[in-house]
């Protein structure tokens, strides 16, 4: 059923087109200045802003997450996707997807080794990025954990698979790497819109970026965490489901 | 209330290290490369250079050279 050798072909292309090591540097860079930039943002206000008298909060270690939750739920996701739309569409543009899929590699086995490699990439850019932050959150802030952290941690993975399939979705339907990554750049754009109404947002397969703030200060409620949990599982499911039904009719 | 920047330094350098490894390895990638988008590697070069850690990204994923046929590398 599933093509562990087109698998590890996908996985020797990340490496080989430095997609790897974009995904690495990103979400470690960003590990590493969020907890930085949360425990030195008053020294940075007072430094740009010398005349300026205002007295501010002493940081704690929850706005280490906030700005970790902010950085990876935008810029790292956004590079991240941008990267995931090329997936399909330069195939299709280069030619190299009829070689593949005559070598008895089925449609589906292709679209779904697709996503298992976007889903590892992104992955490993998570753990590293949890380790590195935790760690300085811990050296800054001398704590780390707080009630739902694993619960939000499952959220913020589940919304990167979500964002895969989506990325796949656009790489199916557009024509170009390009137009694929405009699709994906929109579709992103729509979904955070989605997050300004409080009651939406649960229902919005992308709703983990706004609620990952609300668990941190314990102000959501245990049945829109559910809520929002099955709305991105189901979401992940339907959006590929869809790129596939939509890819197996396409002429290539 | 000010920031001591020895004190920081041991924080800071991994931070370094990784913007810097993006830079040197886009860098390499592009002394090697044969074509490059706007057929300027200089372009690139200052985008890489200035642009820090977004720019080596931006280079990756754009710096690619575009076919007649309006394919990407």
């Amino acid at each position: 059923m599933f093509n562990i050798s087109f698998l590890k072909k996908e996985i020797k292309e990340y490496i080989k087109t430095y997609k790897l090591l974009i995904i690495l540097c990103l979400f470690t860079f960003f590990a590493i200045l969020s907890p930085l930039t949360a425990r030195y943002m008053n020294e940075l206000i007072s430094l740009l802003a010398e005349d300026v008298q205002i007295i501010f909060p002493e940081p704690t270690f929850m706005d280490a997450w906030v700005q970790f939750y902010k950085n990876t739920t935008t810029l790292c996701l956004v590079v991240y996707l941008i990267i995931m739309t090329g997936t399909v569409a330069q195939e299709k543009n280069k030619g190299s997807i009829m070689l593949v899929l005559t070598k008895k590699v089925s449609r589906f086995n292709f679209l779904f080794s697709k996503f298992v490699g976007g889903s590892l990439l992104l992955t490993v850019g998570l753990v590293i990025s949890l380790l590195v932050s935790g760690l300085y959150t811990q050296i800054l802030f001398e704590e780390v954990f707080y009630d739902g952290l694993l619960f939000s941690i499952l959220l913020l993975w589940l919304m990167g698979l979500f964002y895969t399939a989506f990325a796949i979705f656009a790489s199916v339907i557009a024509k170009t790497p390009t137009t694929a990554a405009l699709l994906g750049f929109a579709g992103y754009a729509i979904f955070n819109l989605l997050n300004v109404s409080s009651g939406l947002q649960k229902f919005n397969p992308a709703g983990a970026s706004s609620l990952l703030n609300a668990i941190l200060y314990n102000t959501s409620t245990t049945s829109a965490n559910i809520i929002c949990l099955i709305s991105t599982i189901i979401g992940t499911v339907l959006t590929f489901t869809l790129s596939y039904i939509i890819f197996k009719k396409q002429e290539i | 209330m000010g920031l001591d920047l020895i004190e920081l330094l041991p924080l800071l350098i991994p931070l370094l290290v990784v913007q810097l490894t993006l830079q040197i390895i886009a860098l390499i990638s592009l002394w090697k490369r044969e074509t490059v988008r706007f057929d300027n590697k200089w372009i690139w070069v200052v985008i890489i250079v200035l642009g820090t850690l977004l720019g080596s990204i931006a280079y990756f994923i754009l710096g690619g050279e575009t076919h007649e046929n309006g394919s990407e590398d």
